[in-house]
């Protein structure tokens, strides 16, 4: 990536979109501190990643940010609900709230029939919104959400955009890579475009969020 | 990640390639088995040459013996182990009771049947001692004049019996053929006064004058008088005896330096038959003659010599002032507490290298370990992404590693320490059958102390952390990035 400046208010929804290989993951990774800028800084709540070790970059990542990938990367061998309460191990939740606040996200996301099976017995669209509790059940400032629908058909597509739409109206900042310009626009308020790791656009979609599911 | 959060996930992982762990688990379960039945047979050995020496008390025991007359100059006069010295090493502080091993050679009657024994005088209190406490049948003599005799299992053997129970009570005649010093003196005097008479007749008292000629009768004469006095001696036959009862069975106990006679007899009732004198043997003869009690008359026994005479201590006593005050008496001294010392010297060497032994089987399994544990960054790659990704660090990732090799370590060494002590209980099943068999007493050759268990957790433990200290390093290292673009 190179000379990429880019501000983002706590609460935006911010759609970055352009061809694979453009630099949008590399861009979350970056700012959920997986990967380290060679030059340049990224500060988030006025703190510099830089400036983070390893460890903190872990408890950035504990705390902070949530991450949906496009192949969902669940864990094969647990059950739905251990794969969400898997994300509470690493933040200091006591273990007697983990079954708890993970059962409750299951079934605010309508899989609270589904909280014992595991992956392959749930369809993609089961699987993402799984990916998602185990992102949300953390209480994250940021979710990043690296294509979420890649793998999806249209109506988990629309779905997913419509929750991640809702958890951004209920103040979540949330960060969605695509190269669907369409569903960015139509769920982002700010849509970026990168190409081969530059900003080349961006686009100030709608003056208030909201998307039709 | 609290530890109970990276059992779980260890756990869950072990339990999903159950082949593989099982494979791994086993390799350890082996090594560990194989530690433990070797250290076993060493604490089991330890074990039973401690319960012998304090069973017998042996670790409150001195033996004394005269000392040798090798390499000590002519003029060095070497001090007689008689009833005196004992009697003065019984007053030593710190020391219960001195007695001698007084043995001699006795014919023993019981019924119609008559064998060839040895018998030990021994006096009452000696006899209340552990060494003289392992009783297969009936009571230890009442006093030191009782007309009553202990034998040991030895002197079962001897008549082929097999049911101690059975000798309680029963008749036993006790007779010795002791040599009489008179009968050879009688012998060196033999004629009277005639021959004297005639050998006197046979001096040329002329010749007295020439050296050569007196040295050579002289030389005759002590020639001759020898020569009628071992004659005299050595075909004497008078004959001790007395009837005692028998009222106790004794184990034999045969521990190094200590013996215990077939036939064990009280002090006074023994002393008429150990104080006749030299027995036939012509070995007594010179022991007496050179111990210079030959030809004490009024009181043989006082002038006696043992060849060892044992020492009861106290369990507090100052065991090195002891030795110390014994030798400058001029005497030896041999101590089974300093022998037991050597022996758990010994027993330290060689469980050290029984456990090397153990320890390169386990070393061999540690592979199996750090095989297993690769094969599982390989393959869980991605996962370790993903944990990364919800907040794990790198420490989280190398503990999450770390204890699952530890699982393996202490789920094998927990197998391995179970399936080792069924193996011993299998060889020690197998070898008691085969001592009672042959007519051995039943040993135990295995044991299990504590620390047995402790170190084989430990080590268990110890060389599966260590076996997946590289897996764990390598695998804390990767990179988040790529391990979340891999299939």
């Amino acid at each position: 990536m190179d000379d990429v400046n880019l501000s983002i208010p706590r609460g935006e929804f911010l759609g970055i979109v352009g061809a694979s290989g453009s630099g949008k993951s590399t861009l979350l990774n970056l700012l959920a501190g997986l990967d380290t800028p060679t030059s340049g800084t990224i500060n988030i709540d006025g703190s510099a990643l830089s400036a983070l070790n390893r460890r903190q970059l872990s408890t950035h990542r504990a705390r902070c940010v949530g991450m949906v990938f496009q192949s969902f990367n669940l864990i094969s061998h647990r059950t739905a609900l251990q794969n969400v309460e898997l994300a509470l191990y690493f933040n200091d939740t006591p273990l007697g709230e983990r079954t708890g606040r993970a059962t409750d996200i299951l079934q605010r996301l309508g899989l609270g029939d589904r909280l014992n099976h595991r992956p392959a017995d749930l369809s993609g669209g089961e699987q993402q919104r799984v990916a998602l509790a185990r992102a949300l059940v953390k209480r994250p400032e940021i979710l990043m959400a690296d294509e979420p629908t890649g793998n999806l058909d249209e109506m988990n597509t629309r779905h997913i955009a419509a929750m991640l739409a809702e958890l951004n109206r209920e103040g979540l900042t949330v960060l969605m890579a695509t190269h669907d310009t369409a569903l960015a626009r139509e769920c982002a308020r700010r849509v970026i475009r990168m190409s081969y790791g530059r900003l080349v656009n961006e686009e100030d979609v709608r003056a208030t969020g909201g998307v039709t599911s | 990640m609290t530890l109970p959060d990276l059992a779980e996930i260890s756990i869950g992982n072990l339990w999903r390639m159950k082949l593989r762990s099982f494979l791994t688990i086993s390799g350890v379960v082996i090594a560990i088995a194989a530690f433990v039945a070797m250290l076993s047979f060493g604490a089991g050995n330890q074990k039973y040459v401690t319960r012998q020496f304090n069973a017998l008390g042996l670790l409150h025991t001195m033996q004394v013996y005269p000392a040798r007359a090798e390499g000590l100059a002519d003029s060095v006069k070497i001090p007689a182990l008689n009833s005196a010295m004992v009697a003065k090493l019984a007053g030593l502080p710190g020391v219960n009771l001195a007695y001698a091993f007084d043995v001699f050679r006795v014919s023993a009657q019981i019924a119609d049947t008559i064998i060839g024994t040895e018998a030990q005088a021994l006096p009452a209190a000696a006899a209340r001692t552990k060494i003289f406490s392992q009783l297969l049948a009936g009571a230890l003599f009442t006093g030191d004049s009782a007309k009553e005799a202990v034998v040991t299992s030895q002197f079962l053997d001897s008549l082929h019996i097999t049911d101690p129970d059975s000798l309680i009570g029963q008749r036993l005649v006790i007779s010795v053929r002791a040599a009489s010093i008179d009968s050879g003196m009688a012998a060196v005097l033999r004629g009277g006064m005639n021959t004297i008479h005639e050998r006197i007749r046979q001096v040329r008292f002329d010749s007295l004058v020439n050296q050569d000629y007196l040295w050579a009768l002289a030389r005759r004469e002590l020639n001759d008088a020898m020569k009628r006095f071992v004659d005299g001696y050595l075909n004497s036959r008078a004959t001790i005896a007395d009837t005692l009862t028998i009222c106790g069975v004794l184990k034999s106990a045969e521990q190094g330096r200590l013996r215990v006679g077939p036939l064990i007899i009280p002090l006074a009732t023994a002393a008429r038959f150990s104080a006749a004198g030299p027995g036939e043997n012509p070995v007594d003869l010179f022991s007496s003659l050179q111990s210079g009690g030959l030809f004490l008359a009024d009181d043989p026994g006082s002038a006696r010599s043992f060849s060892k005479v044992t020492l009861d201590l106290e369990p507090q006593a100052a065991y090195t002032a002891i030795r110390d005050t014994v030798e400058t008496l001029g005497f030896r001294t041999f101590s089974f507490m300093e022998q037991f010392e050597e022996i758990k010297e010994f027993f330290v060497y060689f469980d050290l290298g029984l456990g090397i032994v153990g320890l390169i089987a386990l070393v061999t399994a540690s592979l199996g370990i750090i095989n297993t544990m690769v094969m599982s960054i390989l393959e869980r790659t991605r996962e370790i992404g993903v944990l990364k990704s919800l907040g794990a660090d790198d420490r989280d990732i190398r503990n999450l590693f770390l204890v699952e090799s530890g699982t393996i370590g202490l789920i094998g060494a927990s197998c391995g320490i179970i399936f080792g002590w069924l193996i011993t209980r299998l060889v020690s099943t197998i070898a008691q059958t085969i001592m009672v068999r042959q007519g051995l007493d039943e040993i135990e050759l295995f044991a299990l102390p504590l620390w047995l268990v402790l170190i084989a957790l430990s080590f268990g433990l110890i060389v599966s952390l260590l076996a997946g200290a590289y897996p764990a390093r390598r695998a804390a290292r990767v990179d988040p990035v790529k391990a979340l673009r891999s299939d």
